[in-house]
């Protein structure tokens, strides 16, 4: 091939390189997981772990995705316009795993009863006075 | 004896009643914590509202805490290196801080009002804890009390290293926000 074959093949592919790298640098962060979960958990389980020990909990689960089935205690509105909380039993009424819902990737959350049992999968963020998921979406049992 | 009882009684119901009234104790598990940083390049910003706060009225302590992983950025790519790279969080899951209202006296948690707070203590971020004084508001409406800060900080002092290459991208001072609202 001609020298000038190789040189167009050679900005084609720098080109489609760029748009590559444009498209990652401005992909939008994800309000839900879309991901398989990596552990399935019963929420007084994982909310056990983080309460008897912090430090090997966060080892486990920090940063990854599960899917977490409890008691629907209540479900709450945050300041944030769509989003609401819905928290699940870990040993009382007072603390358990809160899970962070986006509305529109889940329109029927609000649809949920208090009491129900139900599976939320989502990212673990860690422990402050609950167990802490982001990017949750409630799963179909 | 019926006697006694009863001045124990009313001795045990007096003291029960004084220290309810004054051990108060403020929580708000749905703290906002954002932060905003702008340069010429670029603005970056980041809001949590899974971050606990808690005001205890008859000290004046004052404390909050907030899981990195879940601040939330518009890009993917930022989320990433703003855990993987800066903040460590893998090492560092959260940060912190403990202290108190230095001027106390000035807040009445009983009377609807808005009162400017001083607040001194200890900031931990990535690991590293440095006192700082910051300046708040502490609201109280309808009974209801809620709570403000805006504060700076510099990445540099908690040891959060930027790469020159995205240097110019991030400001030399962050801005810091919490935002509160307690059930009593």
């Amino acid at each position: 091939m001609k020298a000038r074959n190789y040189i167009f093949i050679l900005l084609g592919l720098i080109v489609m390189i760029g748009l590559v790298g444009i498209y990652f640098y401005n992909k939008p962060a994800s309000r839900v997981t879309k991901e398989k979960p990596l552990y399935e958990i019963k929420s007084e389980d994982l909310f056990s772990e983080y309460t008897t020990d912090e430090a090997t909990a966060n080892k486990k689960y920090l940063g990854k995705v599960i899917e977490v089935t409890g008691t629907l205690l209540n479900i709450s509105s945050t300041d944030e316009q769509n989003q609401v909380t819905l928290m699940l039993k870990g040993v009382d009424e007072t603390s358990g795993i809160s899970c962070k819902v986006d509305l529109k990737s889940n329109p029927d959350v609000l649809k949920l009863k208090e009491g129900s049992e139900i599976s939320i999968k989502g990212i673990c963020t860690g422990m402050l006075m609950d167990v802490v998921l982001v990017n949750c979406s409630v799963q179909n049992s | 004896m019926k006697n006694t009882i009863s001045k124990v009684a009313l001795v045990l119901l007096f003291s029960i009643t004084t220290t309810s009234g004054f051990a108060q104790k403020y929580i708000d598990k749905t703290t906002e914590v954002s932060f905003f940083s702008s340069t010429p390049m670029e603005d970056i910003d980041a809001k949590t509202s899974s971050a606990v706060s808690i005001i205890d009225a008859s000290t004046g302590a004052m404390e909050f805490a907030v899981l990195i992983k879940a601040f939330q950025f518009e890009k993917e790519l930022m989320q990433e290196h703003f855990n993987e790279n800066y903040m460590e969080s893998e090492k560092f899951p959260k940060a912190s801080f403990k202290g108190k209202i230095t001027n106390l006296s000035d807040v009445n948690f009983k009377q609807d009002g808005t009162y400017p707070v001083d607040i001194a203590g200890t900031l931990t971020i990535h690991g590293i804890s440095k006192e700082v004084n910051v300046k708040g508001t502490v609201k109280v409406a309808g009974g209801k009390v809620t709570a403000n800060s805006d504060f700076r900080v510099k990445p540099q002092d908690y040891k959060i290293s930027i790469p020159k290459v995205v240097e110019e991208k991030i400001a030399e001072e962050i801005k810091v926000t919490v935002s509160a609202d307690y059930d009593a």
